[in-house]
This record gives C-alpha cells, structure tokens and sequence, in this order.
C-alpha cells in the first residue's frame, strides 16, 4: 500500500484513539492505537527502501497477500507474493535488511502487540495504569517513526 | 476462558463498536473480528470441540479436525465469522474501496455470529481427542 495510503489510515485511527476511553473501550482502542502503529511501520520501511508498497494487501496468515480487485461479491483471490506491507514485524520476514532504527521505533509497538493476548482475547483486568503504559508506548512509536518519515527517503516509488 | 466469560468480552467489545462511526471502518471490521472470535470460542467450549483453556485467536488456526467438527456442528456460524475474517486484508490492511459498506457488513456479520453462537448446545456424543498414526 503506498504510503499516503497508510497516512490516511493513521489520521482516521488517530482520530478515533481521542474519541474512545483507554479503559471502557480498551479493546478497540488499544486494537486502534497498534493498527495505526502498524500503518506508520509500513510507511517508514517503504520510506527507506526496505520494502516496496505494492498493490496488494496482507493476509493474516503470515505469507498469503490478497489481490485488490474481488473476483465475487466480498471475495477475494489469496496469493504468495514477494513481501510488501507486513502484519508485524519479522512477518512475514523483509528480504533486505530492517535498519536499527526501525527495530527500536517498533519497541513501542511490540508493546501494545504483547496486550492482545493477555487483555483483548484474554480476560485479565484493564487497569488505569495498563491504558497508561500503551498510550505512552503508542506515542513513543508514532514519535519514532514520524521521525523516519522525515528523513530524505530511499523508496524507489 | 469460559464460555460466560467469552461472552461477557464479546458484550463488551460490541459496546465500544456502538460507538464507532461508518468512516471508523477498520476497527468495525477488526472490532466485529475480536468479538465474533469470543462467540466462537464460546461455542467451541460449549459443544465440547475444544476445553476452556484452549482458546483460538481465528478458526483457520484450528486443528483442521476440530474445524471440520465446527464446520458440521455450527456451518452457519463459521460462515459468518469467515465472512468477517475475509474483510480484513481488503479493507483493513489494505486500502479497497468502499470501507464503509464493508464495516457494515462486518458488523451484521457479528450479529449473526452472536445469534448461531447462543443457539449452540453441547453435542450428544463425546469427541474423541484424535491422532493418527503416521
């Protein structure tokens, strides 16, 4: 997905972030605050080069990328593809390189990615200070990789 | 987790997606996901495919014999929650167009997941824990 795509993406989320209460909605808000993070990571990777924003999208099984276009009503065809977007970092894995500074923006991230099985599909208590420690995670990434994103980039798009 | 517990988070969830607007359609669709996923393992546990403690994240992650039981036990519920899971790379981490229609039909999806998930009963006949021999 091309990076001004993933822009988009990031202004509405971020968007929803302020109208959702870290706790009574923590679910979808810290399920928001990682999608956004996620959309940022692809931009920085394909910003320096890392990997390009072809025009088809990820599946959630590690690998599979789907074709934009629906080949029935709300269908669409699965395919192996040379990696573009990821659903996380390391999957599926980048052929080049991921450069430090990507690794340590992504910290944040793998943070609020730890609190999904505990607290979203799991049932432990949300607590105020948990909701603290994701909000400070989720702007310690966005911080991070708008940072990347002003660097002089490297995509050949 | 138990299946009053899936329950309850499932309840929960759906509580913040009454909150969303059309144009917040990735997190409808994820939202949706996250919630049908605790009416499916609810299900799971209640027809005794699988133990509380054994939770699945999606049902393409299930053994593939339990999802053929799941598939003869609640066809209509795995229909609904596939038809939700099918949505998410197009419109959630990807950028196809007509995201709202698509949110949407995530969340009639999820209420038909709900519906099939609450009819679901324990099956008659025990399950044997299955293995062949290679």
């Amino acid at each position: 997905m091309e990076i001004a795509a993933h822009e988009e993406k990031i202004a509405r989320l971020s968007d929803l972030i302020g109208r959702l209460d870290p706790i009574e909605d923590f679910e979808i808000w810290m399920w928001a605050c990682m999608s956004a993070a996620t959309n940022a990571l692809n931009a920085a990777l394909h910003h320096l080069g890392v990997t390009q924003p072809f025009d088809y999208f990820p599946h959630q099984i590690p690998g599979l990328y789907v074709e934009p276009k629906p080949i029935a009503p709300w269908r669409w065809k699965r395919m192996f593809a040379e990696p573009g977007d990821v659903i996380h970092i390391g999957l599926p894995p980048c052929r080049a390189p991921v450069p430090e500074r990507i690794l340590a923006a992504a910290a944040g991230l793998h943070v609020i990615e730890d609190l999904r099985e505990t607290h979203v599909r799991g049932g432990q208590p949300v607590t105020r200070e948990l909701a603290a420690a994701c909000a400070d995670a989720y702007r310690g990434a966005m911080a991070a990789f708008q940072t990347i994103l002003a660097e002089p980039g490297r995509s050949p798009s | 987790m138990t299946p009053a517990a899936h329950r309850a988070k499932a309840e929960r969830i759906r509580r913040t997606l009454a909150k969303l607007r059309p144009s917040d359609y990735e997190m409808c669709i994820d939202g949706a996901m996250l919630a049908a996923n605790h009416y499916v393992n609810m299900a799971l546990h209640v027809l005794g495919i699988r133990p509380d403690d054994r939770d699945v994240i999606h049902t393409e992650f299930l053994d593939v014999i339990d999802y053929r039981r799941f598939e003869v036990a609640a066809k209509a519920l795995v229909e609904a929650i596939e038809a939700i899971e099918e949505l998410r790379a197009p419109f959630v981490r990807g950028a196809a167009p007509d995201g709202i229609a698509a949110g949407e039909r995530a969340l009639q999806q999820l209420a038909r997941v709900e519906a099939e998930a609450l009819r679901a009963r324990p099956l008659a006949f025990p399950l044997l824990k299955y293995t062949p021999e290679p």
